[in-house]
C-alpha cells in the first residue's frame, strides 16, 4: 500500500505543526499543509491526496467556500474533506455535514488521536 | 286579540324593513296589547330601566307606571282606544334601582295593538328643578328686599316680611349686601359679617369702599354707576376675570365671586350684591395647578414617554418626550386619537395590546416602531389600566426606547463569542504541543521537567473548559442556542451519559450505578445528556475511591425525577443554594485541586430551567449530596404517537 497522502489547510502555522506532528506520531502518512483556502485548493489540484483536513474560519475563502470549490473540481471533488473547528454546537456540526463532511473534529484536537480519530472517519485502517 | 296568536318577537305589524330601526333606535319603543302586556320591546327598554327582556314580558305597560301617575296614564289609554287619534303624555317610569325615569309618550294605535314610542327626560327635569330651586330662592330674596324698600312707610317691615328676610339672611351661605344709589351700605347680613369682619352695625351706612381693596374702589364705582344705567337687571361682576376681590376689616385682601342686581325702591334704585368668598377654592385650584405643574415638570424631565389614554383612545396626557418621538409640539397631542397622533401603521401594531390594556390588563410589551429622527428604534411598552368602581376609565402608558439596551447586548454577546474563539485558537497550539511532549517519544525529559510539562497541560485543559463554560452559558443566556426538544426515552439519556463518565469513574475508582424507568421525557437530548455529565462528574471528583455514584430516575404522575448521589463529603447547609450561581463553589480551592470551572451547575441550572423543570440538592456534610431536577413528561397523546 502506497503511503498516505493527507492535505492540511489552516491558517494559524502552530496549529499546523502540531497537528502534523500528531499525524505522522503514529503513522507513515505524509502531511502536506497550505495557510489558505485559495493556496489548498491549488495544492489540492496539483497534489491529488488522499484526504483534506480543513479548518473552517480562516480569511478569504474560508472552510465553506473551500469544499464547495473543491467539489466543483473534477480532479477534487473525491477526495474526502475532514473539518477541524473552534465551533462545537450540534447546528454547526450539521451545516459542516450539510456541505459534504466527512467527517468534524473540534479544536482543541487531541494531537495523539488525531490521526485515529482522522482514520475512523474515512474508514482507514492505520 | 291578535297578539295571543302571534310569536311576541314578530308582530305582523311591524314590517322586516323597520326591524333595524327598531333595535338602533335612542328612544324607548314598545307594542302592547290593548291590556297592557307588552308584545314587543326594543333593547333601549332594558338599557334605560336596566331590567331584562324576560323580566319586562312578564309584567303589563302600567306596572311600571309611576302609583301618582298611574290614573292620568289609564286615561290617556283608554282615550286612545276609543278615539283612536295618537296621544301624548308623560309618566314617571320605574327602574330596576327603584328610582323613576321620566319618560315622555307618544302613543298610537292600530288594528289592535298599541305602539308606544317614549324619550327618557330625566336629566332635562332634574335641571329645571334645580333652576327653579335656585330661581326661587333669589326672587324670594329680592322680593323681599323690593318689599322692604318700596314700603318702608310703615317705619319697620310687617312682621311676616321681617321674619322671612331674617330667616333668608340667616341661611344663606353667601353674603347678601344692599347699597343705596350712592353705595352706601344699607344691609349686611350674617355671612357678610363672617366673611369680611365687620358687624352689621359697623358695615351699615358705610360706604362701599370699605369692602374694596384701595387699587379697585375707582373702577368698582364706575361699574356700578354704568350698571345703574344699563337696561340689565342682574349682572355678574368681574365678568372678565369671573372674579372680583374683596378687603376684609383686617385689611386682607381675599378672591370672590358676586353678582348684583339692581332694584327699583321709593329711595331710589338699589343694588344687591350677593357674594362668595372662593379662597378656598382658588387654593384648591391653585393647589391643583402647582401639583400638576410639578407632574409636568417631573414627567416632561424623563426620556421615557409618558401618556394617559382614555377609554376612548383618546391621549388625555403627554409628557415632552413626546415632542422628540413624533416630531409635534406634545401639547397638540391631548385629546387626539391614538390612530391619528400615530397613524395607521403604528397604531395597527400597537392595538391588540392597547385593547387588552383597555380590556383591564396589564400589558407589557415590546416593539419596533419608527421615530420621527431615526427610522425604526426598538421600544418597551406598558400599559397599565385605570380602573375605578371596575370601570376601565383609561390606561397608564409607559413607552422607553431599549435600542441602545438591544445593541448594547448584541455587541456583549458578540464580543463574549469573538474573545472566546479568539483564545481557543492559541490555547488549541499550545495544548497540542503540550500533549505531544508528553507522550515522551519526541525526547525524555527529566522527571521534574516531566512533572512541569504536566502541570503546563492541566492548566491548559481548565483553560480550555473554562472557555468552553463561558461560552455555553453565555449562548444558552443569551437565547442564541437553539435547544430542540423531542420526545426521547429516558433510560437512553442515562445510559449514554454513564457511558461517557465511565473513563473519567474509572481514573476515579469510582462505580457507576444506573437505575433507569421506562418513560418518556419531552426535551433536548443533548443538553440533558450535559447535564447529567456535569453532574456525575462532580460527583466522581467528589467520590472516595471505591465507593458508587447512582443515577436514578423515577417517574413522577406528570414528571420524571432525576437523581445523581454521591458518599463524598457532602455540602454545607449554607451553600445548597448559591453552588448553583456562577463560579460558587464549597471550597475555594475546588476549581485548582478538582479542575473544575464553576460554571457547571450554572449550566445545569440554565439548561433544566429552560425545559421548565426545577434542579436542587440535599446534603448531608460528610455524608454526600443527591442532585436532584425535574424534566416533564410526555403527553398520554405524544406517547400514543
Amino acid at each position: 500500500m502506497t503511503k498516505r497522502k493527507i492535505l492540511l489547510i489552516d491558517d494559524e502555522t502552530d496549529i499546523q505543526t502540531v497537528a502534523k506532528i500528531g499525524l505522522t506520531l503514529n503513522t507513515d502518512w505524509s502531511v502536506i499543509t497550505a495557510s489558505s483556502g485559495e493556496a489548498g485548493l491549488e495544492m489540492a489540484i496539483a497534489t491529488a491526496p488522499d484526504a483534506i483536513l480543513l479548518d473552517v474560519a480562516m480569511p478569504g475563502m474560508d472552510g465553506l467556500a473551500t469544499i464547495s470549490a473543491l467539489q466543483k473540481n473534477t480532479t477534487t471533488a473525491k477526495i474526502p474533506v475532514v473539518f477541524l473547528t473552534a465551533k462545537a454546537q450540534a447546528s454547526d456540526r450539521r451545516r459542516l455535514y450539510e456541505a459534504g463532511a466527512s467527517g468534524v473534529i473540534t479544536k482543541p484536537f487531541d494531537p495523539i488521536t488525531l490521526s485515529s480519530q482522522l482514520a475512523g472517519f474515512l474508514s482507514w485502517t492505520i | 286579540m291578535v297578539s295571543s296568536e302571534h310569536h311576541p318577537a314578530n308582530p305582523p305589524a311591524l314590517r322586516q324593513p323597520l326591524e333595524p330601526f327598531f333595535a338602533i333606535a335612542p328612544s324607548l319603543l314598545c307594542i302592547t296589547s290593548t291590556d297592557g302586556s307588552f308584545e314587543q320591546l326594543n333593547p333601549q327598554f332594558s338599557k334605560t330601566l336596566g331590567y331584562t327582556l324576560p323580566t319586562l314580558v312578564a309584567q303589563t305597560f302600567i306596572d311600571f307606571v309611576h302609583p301618582d301617575d298611574c290614573e292620568a296614564t289609564q286615561l290617556a289609554w283608554e282615550k286612545l282606544i276609543e278615539t283612536g287619534h295618537t296621544h301624548s303624555f308623560e309618566t314617571r317610569y320605574r327602574c330596576i334601582d327603584g328610582g323613576y325615569r321620566h319618560l315622555v309618550w307618544a302613543i298610537t294605535f292600530s288594528q289592535n295593538l298599541i305602539y308606544a314610542a317614549a324619550n327618557d327626560i330625566t336629566d332635562q327635569r332634574q335641571t329645571e328643578q334645580t333652576l327653579l330651586q335656585e330661581r326661587d330662592f333669589s326672587q324670594s330674596i329680592l322680593d323681599t328686599i323690593n318689599n322692604f324698600n318700596e314700603h318702608p312707610e310703615s317705619a319697620t317691615p310687617s312682621q311676616y316680611s321681617q321674619q322671612t328676610l331674617e330667616n333668608i339672611f340667616d341661611l344663606a351661605g353667601e353674603a347678601i349686601i344692599c347699597i343705596d344709589q350712592t353705595q352706601h351700605i344699607q344691609m349686611f347680613n350674617q355671612a357678610a359679617e363672617q366673611i369680611f369682619g365687620y358687624t352689621t352695625a359697623e358695615a351699615i351706612g358705610q360706604h362701599l369702599d370699605l369692602l374694596l381693596p384701595d387699587a379697585l374702589r375707582a373702577i368698582h364705582r364706575k361699574h356700578v354707576t354704568a350698571f345703574s344705567k344699563s337696561s340689565r337687571p342682574s349682572k355678574r361682576m368681574g365678568e372678565r376675570q369671573r372674579q372680583v376681590s374683596g378687603c376684609r376689616k383686617n385689611g386682607e385682601t381675599f378672591p370672590a365671586e358676586a353678582s348684583i342686581s339692581r332694584s327699583k325702591t321709593k329711595d331710589g334704585i338699589w343694588f344687591t350684591v350677593m357674594l362668595q368668598d372662593i379662597t378656598e377654592r382658588v387654593q384648591a385650584e391653585a393647589a391643583i395647578r402647582r401639583s400638576e405643574e410639578r407632574l409636568r415638570t417631573t414627567t416632561n424631565a424623563l426620556p421615557v414617554l409618558i401618556a394617559y389614554i382614555d377609554a376612548d383612545e383618546r391621549y388625555r396626557f403627554n409628557n415632552r418626550a413626546y415632542e422628540d418621538w413624533l416630531g409635534v409640539p406634545y401639547r397638540t397631542l391631548e385629546g387626539k386619537s391614538l390612530s391619528t397622533a400615530l397613524g395607521a401603521d403604528v397604531y395597527n401594531t400597537i392595538q391588540p395590546y392597547l385593547h387588552q390594556a383597555l380590556a383591564g390588563q396589564s400589558v407589557t410589551f415590546e416593539v419596533e416602531l419608527p421615530n420621527s429622527e431615526r427610522p425604526y428604534r426598538w421600544v418597551s411598552v406598558s400599559y397599565q389600566p385605570d380602573i375605578h368602581e371596575s370601570k376601565v376609565r383609561g390606561c397608564f402608558a409607559l413607552t422607553q426606547d431599549i435600542s441602545d439596551h438591544k445593541a448594547a447586548d448584541q455587541l456583549k454577546d458578540e464580543f463574549v463569542s469573538v474573545v472566546s474563539h479568539e483564545l481557543r485558537t492559541p490555547l488549541t497550539s499550545i495544548h497540542g504541543a503540550l500533549k505531544l511532549l508528553t507522550t515522551g517519544k519526541l525526547g525524555q525529559l527529566e522527571p521534574q521537567g516531566q512533572e512541569l510539562l504536566e502541570i503546563a497541560l492541566n492548566n491548559t485543559e481548565r483553560l480550555t473548559r473554562l472557555i468552553n463554560d463561558v461560552l455555553d452559558l453565555e449562548r444558552i443566556e443569551s437565547g442564541r442556542i437553539k435547544m430542540i426538544k423531542v420526545r426521547c426515552q429516558v433510560a437512553d439519556v442515562l445510559h449514554q451519559a454513564a457511558q461517557a463518565m465511565t473513563p473519567m469513574a474509572q481514573i476515579h475508582g469510582v462505580k457507576l450505578q444506573v437505575v433507569p424507568t421506562d418513560t418518556y421525557i419531552y426535551a433536548d437530548p443533548d443538553h440533558i445528556e450535559q447535564t447529567l455529565t456535569n453532574l456525575l462528574s462532580n460527583a466522581i471528583k467528589f467520590s472516595p475511591h471505591g465507593e458508587t455514584v447512582l443515577l436514578r430516575a423515577i417517574e413522577q404522575s406528570r414528571q420524571v425525577l432525576f437523581k445523581v448521589i454521591d458518599h463524598g463529603r457532602g455540602i454545607p447547609e449554607d451553600k445548597l443554594e448559591t453552588i448553583f450561581e456562577r463560579f460558587q463553589q464549597v471550597d475555594a480551592s475546588d476549581t485548582r485541586i478538582h479542575g473544575g470551572t464553576g460554571l457547571g451547575l450554572a449550566i445545569c441550572r440554565e439548561i433544566v430551567q429552560y425545559h421548565d423543570g426545577r434542579i436542587w440538592v440535599t446534603s448531608i456534610h460528610g455524608q454526600g449530596s443527591t442532585f436532584c431536577f425535574t424534566l416533564p413528561k410526555t403527553s398520554t397523546q405524544e406517547d400514543a404517537s
